[in-house]
């Protein structure tokens, strides 16, 4: 259906000649050639590629964990961890380098940073909320530097 | 269809961008390839859209890495240059909004436009030509700047244009006249 607007201004779709065209054509030929590279493009990928990985984990684990607890009972919040856990670490694994270090800084904070502290209670290995928080910190951790796999092994088995 | 495993199967499958970055070889030549020739383009496009050079890098280098996240597109000639140029312009509306926080945290004036260096200094009517020009742009509200140098400086499509900026056709020729005549009449004004 033709609008309203295609008659009004149909000269516009022929604009190859426009003077202002030849402006920025001019313009164009004038300007300097910028440094490419794409080593660096291909660097900033792979950053991003890691925050999306994170964000990705750490939200599916949390809507596992959370969906779990409120359907069911408390005697299922074992399996919700599991699953939870199960869904985290394979969405790790599923990716290179998820388990690699992270940065320099890694080596120092040592295998269980001090900010993580174990939170398995007794009988109740996986629980929803220590692994709903392990979640959080999971995303927090980059800025420490700890690694996604690492950071959720110290809060659900200890140091 | 197979059967995904879990978590996959409960609809929780990674978004694409997490994927491994091991890119094939005809896709890190197709990237190469794409990256040579639009990399300018898109450079020159941010830099009249931000009016800063180090700003326009970043955008640019930016704007490519997230390509990168998709790089089946590298493939698509006909899809992939409005795609590009819409990256491009999100990443100049994110670093537009980081720069205005930052000017407004320090007091900065957040937009300013850079002396025009782009014409060799003995051409002295190119250099008033392009500092006019570019005068011209600053003067334009920012989405329709983008509408026409989408169209008159990158010569993509109306539709194209539409696509990229998320806008109707019909807005997309309104807009591109509009700000043909502000441009015009700046021009004019500054003979």
């Amino acid at each position: 259906m033709k609008h309203p607007a295609d008659d009004l201004y149909e000269t516009d779709l022929e604009d190859e000649d426009d003077d202002l065209v030849g402006l920025f054509r001019a313009r164009e030929a004038a300007l300097p050639a910028i440094a490419l590279d794409v080593a660096a493009v291909h660097a900033r990928a792979t950053e991003l590629r890691a925050e999306a990985r994170r964000t990705w984990a750490a939200r599916t684990a949390s809507r596992v964990a959370t969906g779990f607890r409120d359907r069911n009972g408390a005697w299922l919040s074992s399996i919700g961890g599991l699953a939870a856990a199960a869904c985290f670490f394979l969405s790790l694994g599923a990716h290179e380098s998820a388990f690699a270090p992270s940065d320099e800084r890694e080596a120092a904070v040592g295998f269980c940073p001090e900010t993580v502290e174990p939170r398995a209670a007794p009988g109740n290995l996986l629980s929803v909320a220590s692994f709903s928080r392990a979640a959080q910190e999971t995303t927090m951790s980059t800025d420490v530097g700890v690694s996604d796999a690492r950071i959720v092994t110290c809060t659900l088995f200890g140091p | 269809m197979a059967a995904l495993p879990f978590p996959f199967a409960l609809g929780m499958a990674p978004p694409a961008e997490t994927r491994s970055p091991s890119l094939e070889a005809t896709e890190r030549d197709a990237f190469a390839r794409l990256y040579a020739t639009l990399a300018p383009r898109i450079h020159r496009f941010l830099s009249d859209l931000l009016f800063d050079a180090t700003l326009a890098r970043d955008g640019t280098q930016e704007t490519f890495a997230r390509v990168l996240l998709h790089p089946h597109l590298s493939h698509d000639a006909s899809r992939v240059v409005p795609f590009v140029f819409g990256i491009a312009r999100n990443v100049s509306l994110e670093l537009r909004k980081a720069r205005v926080r930052a000017g407004s945290a320090t007091g900065n004036e957040p937009e300013t436009i850079a002396p025009p260096s782009a014409c060799p200094e003995a051409s002295f009517a190119c250099r008033e030509t392009a500092a006019a020009l570019r005068a011209g742009l600053a003067e334009l509200p920012e989405e329709r700047r983008a509408i026409l140098l989408l169209r008159l400086d990158h010569g993509l499509s109306y539709d194209d244009v539409a696509t990229t900026m998320g806008v109707s056709l019909a807005k997309v020729k309104i807009e591109i006249f509009r700000a043909k005549e502000a441009l015009r009449a700046h021009l004019e004004a500054s003979k």
